[in-house]
């Protein structure tokens, strides 16, 4: 019972940290955000974000840029925070590639969409 | 000081670039040899720009001059206080590699002035001297062949995205 107790605490608090960050990126109009992927990943209880952006830099066939983040006074959750973030065409020649990190990404769900036609047909392109 | 501050230096560093490009596209009315030293002032616009703006995202104003090389040294150290994004330490270790390094450095002593008074350092946009007597010029100069200058754009381009990333990824970390 103690341990379903904490589970439920953990995702409680890391659904709020992802809603909170949604809510913050979706206004951002530098690199506006086009889609966003809530995925599973190596650690449980870590919180793994893919973001793709409009005009996010560098070249088509960059490595996906991962960071990582600690919890934070402003960013409150339990675990770490795995930040992937992306242009459409680094996610499309990641897909090309077979890039491994996608097959976690496909398994997981979509937590914002801009509604656009790029991003409806990169979620099927994602298989989600 | 706001990550977000570090925005505008990103967004200039980011024009200076595409205007390094296109110099090396020779547009009328320039000629062939117009276009490298002016291209090169633009890649090392690039590069100074881009490591201010990256100093800014983690809370520290660059000195205004045209030798932001300096600080990198102290980035690649995880210990150090002028890096508050100790999460980004694997990334710039990356970036800033051993040849990478040296070729910034190369780049930013092209910009007039940051090898101090000397006369006769090659520069982007003024006549050196030569055996003491004003012989070279950046136009046309074996200093600025469009080979060397497809390095310089690659370059600047390789550091500007690089840190560019890493401000993206720190100004979405801060919900507030």
């Amino acid at each position: 019972m103690g341990a379903i107790a904490e589970i439920d605490a953990t995702e409680v608090l890391n659904d709020r940290a992802v809603r909170k960050l949604l809510e913050s990126h979706r206004q951002q109009t530098e690199q506006p955000l086009m889609l966003a992927v809530r995925f599973s990943g190596d650690v449980a209880g870590d919180i793994y974000l893919l973001e793709v952006l409009v005009d996010f830099p560098g070249a088509d066939d960059d490595e996906l840029f991962i960071t990582d983040f600690a919890p934070s006074a402003s960013l409150v959750m339990l675990g770490k925070l795995h930040l992937v973030l992306a242009s459409p065409s680094q996610i499309r020649a990641a897909i090309k590639r077979r890039d491994p990190l996608l097959d976690d990404i496909s398994k997981g769900s979509v937590v914002y969409s801009d509604g656009s036609k790029i991003a409806k047909t990169l979620r099927k392109e994602l298989g989600l | 000081m706001s990550v977000y501050e570090a925005t505008p230096w990103l967004r200039q560093a980011e024009s200076d670039l595409r205007v390094a490009e296109a110099l090396r596209q020779v547009p009328r009315p320039m000629r062939p040899e117009d276009a490298g030293c002016h291209a090169a002032a633009m890649c090392a616009q690039t590069v100074e720009k881009a490591i201010k703006g990256y100093m800014i995202v983690n809370g520290s104003s660059p000195k205004m001059d045209h030798r932001p090389d300096k600080y990198i040294h102290a980035l690649l150290n995880k210990g150090d206080p002028l890096l508050r994004h100790k999460e980004h330490h694997p990334h710039l270790s990356k970036l800033f590699d051993i040849s990478t390094r040296r070729a910034v450095g190369d780049l930013l002593a092209l910009t007039p002035g940051a090898s101090g008074q000397r006369t006769d350092a090659v520069n982007t946009e003024y006549p050196w001297q030569a055996k003491g007597e004003w012989r070279e010029n950046p136009v046309g100069s074996l200093a600025f062949l469009d080979s060397q200058v497809e390095y310089w754009i690659r370059l600047a381009r390789r550091v500007k995205d690089g840190l560019h990333k890493l401000a993206i990824a720190a100004q979405r970390y801060d919900p507030d």
